[in-house]
């Protein structure tokens, strides 16, 4: 360990400057900034979520009362149902995040475990959950949609496409909803690769490091 | 020694200053206020993702914004910046390690603090010297 003494020598005279102190108002800038870290990110994903569901939510309540059909209630009533279920998600994973979060600050290796798992768990929840509310959104959307085009009445043939036969028509809404569930299932999964992907690849190459010889 | 770019190590230096703050209040005191210090520094410096892109993984670090105002010998400045180009040459594990170590934090204290064993930590010590003893030799 000689060479590593005589580093240490190196090492200590490139820090033998005082260091300066920073002036309160700098530290107060920097305390009151939000985190850049991959927790601080993944909680603002998870507040846009929230924002718009909060702002969403009310709006289809409204709806509600433009919409008193039964019809329409019961169609509107299955998006508010389903986006309400996905608020409580968001809200649960959010005070689960920053409990775990919390609790994993003992040391690198537990920092690193928990940064994975959440993140691993985020992205496989955020993933699922809108290739879920994608089909549901358009088929309710559309009929709310069109309930609300049509001040109210309800929908009893297919709108757009009512000059077609019936079967033509589900084909082309079919074929439809299809290619847009392709193009959305491929911009989610660009958009969880590009935002979570890459880093947890990188964060699981330092794990394993860390964990040779244990 | 984890931000090559400027700007990078004042958003680096920000997110730690930041973290220290807000886990204060999780310190119990069981281990040396410098642990903790150093804890929570290297938790936000590997674990956080931040401008990947632009700093990938064996990056060396940029020797020109270390501050050696204070050393008039030419000699120690470039021994200064070999070993500090060394080190920005070393994986993020062993980089946290080796600082560590020239910061003369002891074997039990590096362990606590990488959350791995002793053991672990004279192994991966032995790999990281005769790493830095080649880069070193190489210039």
């Amino acid at each position: 360990m000689d060479e590593l003494n005589e580093l240490k020598k190196i090492w200590n005279r490139s820090f033998e400057k005082e260091p300066e102190a920073a002036d309160r108002k700098r530290l107060l800038e920097i305390i009151s900034r939000k985190s850049s870290g991959p927790i601080g990110k993944l909680k603002k994903s998870i507040r846009i979520e929230i924002g718009a569901l909060i702002i969403t939510i009310p709006l289809l309540i409204a709806i509600l009362f433009e919409l008193p059909e039964p019809y329409f209630i019961f169609n509107t009533s299955m998006l508010i149902l389903a986006f309400s279920g996905s608020l409580i998600y968001y809200f649960k994973s959010l005070r689960k995040l920053e409990k775990t979060w919390k609790e994993s600050q003992q040391n690198l290796r537990q920092a690193l475990e928990s940064t994975i798992m959440l993140t691993k768990f985020f992205r496989k929840s955020y993933f699922w959950l809108n290739v879920i509310l994608f089909p549901f959104g358009i088929y309710f959307g559309y009929i709310v949609g069109f309930g609300l085009g049509s001040g109210g009445k309800r929908v009893t043939s297919l709108p757009v496409f009512e000059h077609m036969p019936l079967f033509i028509a589900i084909l082309v809404i079919l074929v439809f909803v299809m290619v847009l569930f392709g193009l959305f299932w491929l911009f989610l999964k660009y958009y969880v690769r590009k935002l979570y992907d890459v880093h947890i690849e990188k964060l699981e190459e330092i794990y394993k490091e860390l964990m040779e010889y244990e | 020694m984890y931000c090559p770019l400027d700007e990078d190590c004042d958003d680096l230096y920000q997110d730690i200053v930041a973290q220290l703050w807000r886990a204060w209040g999780g310190f119990r005191g069981e281990a040396k206020i410098s642990t903790w210090i150093y804890r929570v520094a290297l938790n936000t410096a590997i674990s956080g993702f931040r401008k990947q892109k632009r700093n990938p993984l064996n990056q060396s670090v940029s020797t020109d914004d270390l501050s050696l105002s204070h050393i008039d010998n030419r000699a120690q400045k470039e021994d200064i910046e070999l070993l500090h180009m060394a080190i920005g040459r070393l994986t993020e594990v062993e980089k946290a390690m080796v600082m560590l170590y020239l910061d003369e934090v002891s074997y039990e204290e590096i362990a606590a603090i990488m959350g791995i064993t002793q053991n672990n930590v004279r192994v991966k010590m032995l790999r990281i010297r005769e790493k830095l003893k080649k880069i070193m030799e190489l210039y």
